[in-house]
């Protein structure tokens, strides 16, 4: 006897449908472990590999995959932390010796700037005093004032750049500068 | 009490040697799994390693105390791992992209580097598994490795990774059933 057009569909239908609860079921495993499920997620999947053996066993192969991930031991190369440790007290002597010299800096270009600005009156008659002197023309020892001004600037500027260049050069030397091919 | 990472954030600020020392010592494995994992080669890693933590001495003053440390300091190494392969022209992490996010169709391959997890000691069982996850893009196994042993919140993966939740989450789902399939495979 041939079985009836609804009954054919009946049969599809079911069979879909337990695809679906199956495939729901894988979802949940991996969300379950990813992100956590909600109270009524969670028991439906309790309920469904409690019924499905291989749903059940889905679930038990991701948790043996996720187990052997976590145990997998890597080999540490010996003294890793010691040679570290080696550096960054060393970098970090560097850079408290930098900072010093920093400060420094900054002491010299500010006592510069008030010691600029209290003998500027000063220095100003003394440059025309000259300027008269010897005959020069106003422009010649107004230069000259401007000069007087420059120098201690322009000689903290070269400072600076040099620092700066150092530990450019510094830094491009390190393990991972130029030149490094990582092996 | 005032919180770990607060007083380790004041620590870093202050370039307090001895806190310096104790973190070296106390993230050493983690941070170099990690570094291998994303590097493919146990010489990088440890230059990386090294590098990470000048980078953690020379920028302390930035970590704020608030977040985990170990979310700061893999996101130092992460842009390390970037910078050299910016360097040495190798493709970026993020080129390496599941298919689902660009590209074409994910499909786990072997990778070029020199096995990361052919490290593993001399347990049979742990080769197996190295043999295979180091089949997973690099990509699929840093997410794996930030969530199931690092532990990390998917929150905490995306500010590592600096990419969106949902595509931290992608690649959660797409690198756990890469490695479940690939675990299987070896298995039969």
């Amino acid at each position: 006897m041939k079985p009836r057009k609804d009954e054919g569909m009946n049969a599809d239908s079911n069979a879909g449908m337990k695809a679906d609860l199956h495939e729901r079921a894988r979802r949940l495993i991996d969300r379950e472990r990813v992100e956590g499920l909600d109270v009524p997620d969670q028991g439906w999947l309790a309920d469904h590999l409690a019924a499905c053996e291989a749903c059940a066993g889905r679930a038990a192969t991701t948790d043996a995959t996720l187990r052997s991930l976590r145990a997998a031991p890597v080999n540490l190369p010996r003294g890793l932390a010691a040679s570290t440790q080696f550096s960054v007290q060393r970098r970090a002597e560097e850079l408290r010796a930098q900072h010093t010299r920093n400060v420094a800096l900054a002491i010299g270009c500010t006592l510069s700037w008030v010691v600029g600005v209290v003998s500027a009156p000063l220095v100003w008659r003394i440059c025309a005093w000259v300027g008269a002197t010897l005959d020069l023309p106003r422009v010649v020892w107004m230069l000259g004032f401007a000069a007087w001004w420059f120098v201690p600037a322009s000689a903290m500027l070269l400072v600076i750049l040099w620092q700066r260049r150092s530990a450019e050069r510094e830094s491009a030397g390190g393990p991972l500068g130029p030149g490094w091919d990582g092996r | 009490m005032e919180p770990e990472t607060r007083a380790v954030a004041r620590g870093l600020r202050r370039r307090d040697p001895e806190l310096l020392e104790s973190l070296i010592a106390q993230y050493e494995y983690r941070l170099y799994r990690y570094l291998l994992y994303l590097s493919g080669s146990p010489e990088t890693a440890r230059d990386l390693f090294q590098e990470t933590w000048l980078r953690v001495l020379a920028r302390g003053h930035q970590y704020d105390g608030v977040t985990r440390f170990e979310a700061w300091l893999f996101s130092i190494a992460r842009h390390l791992v970037i910078d050299l392969r910016r360097r040495k022209q190798m493709p970026s992490l993020d080129s390496m992209l599941d298919p689902g996010e660009t590209g074409p169709g994910w499909e786990p391959q072997a990778s070029d580097a020199a096995s990361p997890l052919a490290q593993f000691s001399g347990h049979e069982q742990a080769e197996r598994l190295g043999a295979a996850l180091d089949r997973l893009l690099p990509v699929y196994r840093e997410v794996l490795l930030l969530r199931f042993q690092e532990e990390l919140s998917l929150e905490e993966i995306a500010d590592v990774v600096k990419v969106p939740l949902s595509t931290v989450k992608s690649r959660l789902y797409r690198g756990l059933s890469a490695a479940r399939e690939l675990l299987e495979a070896q298995q039969s």
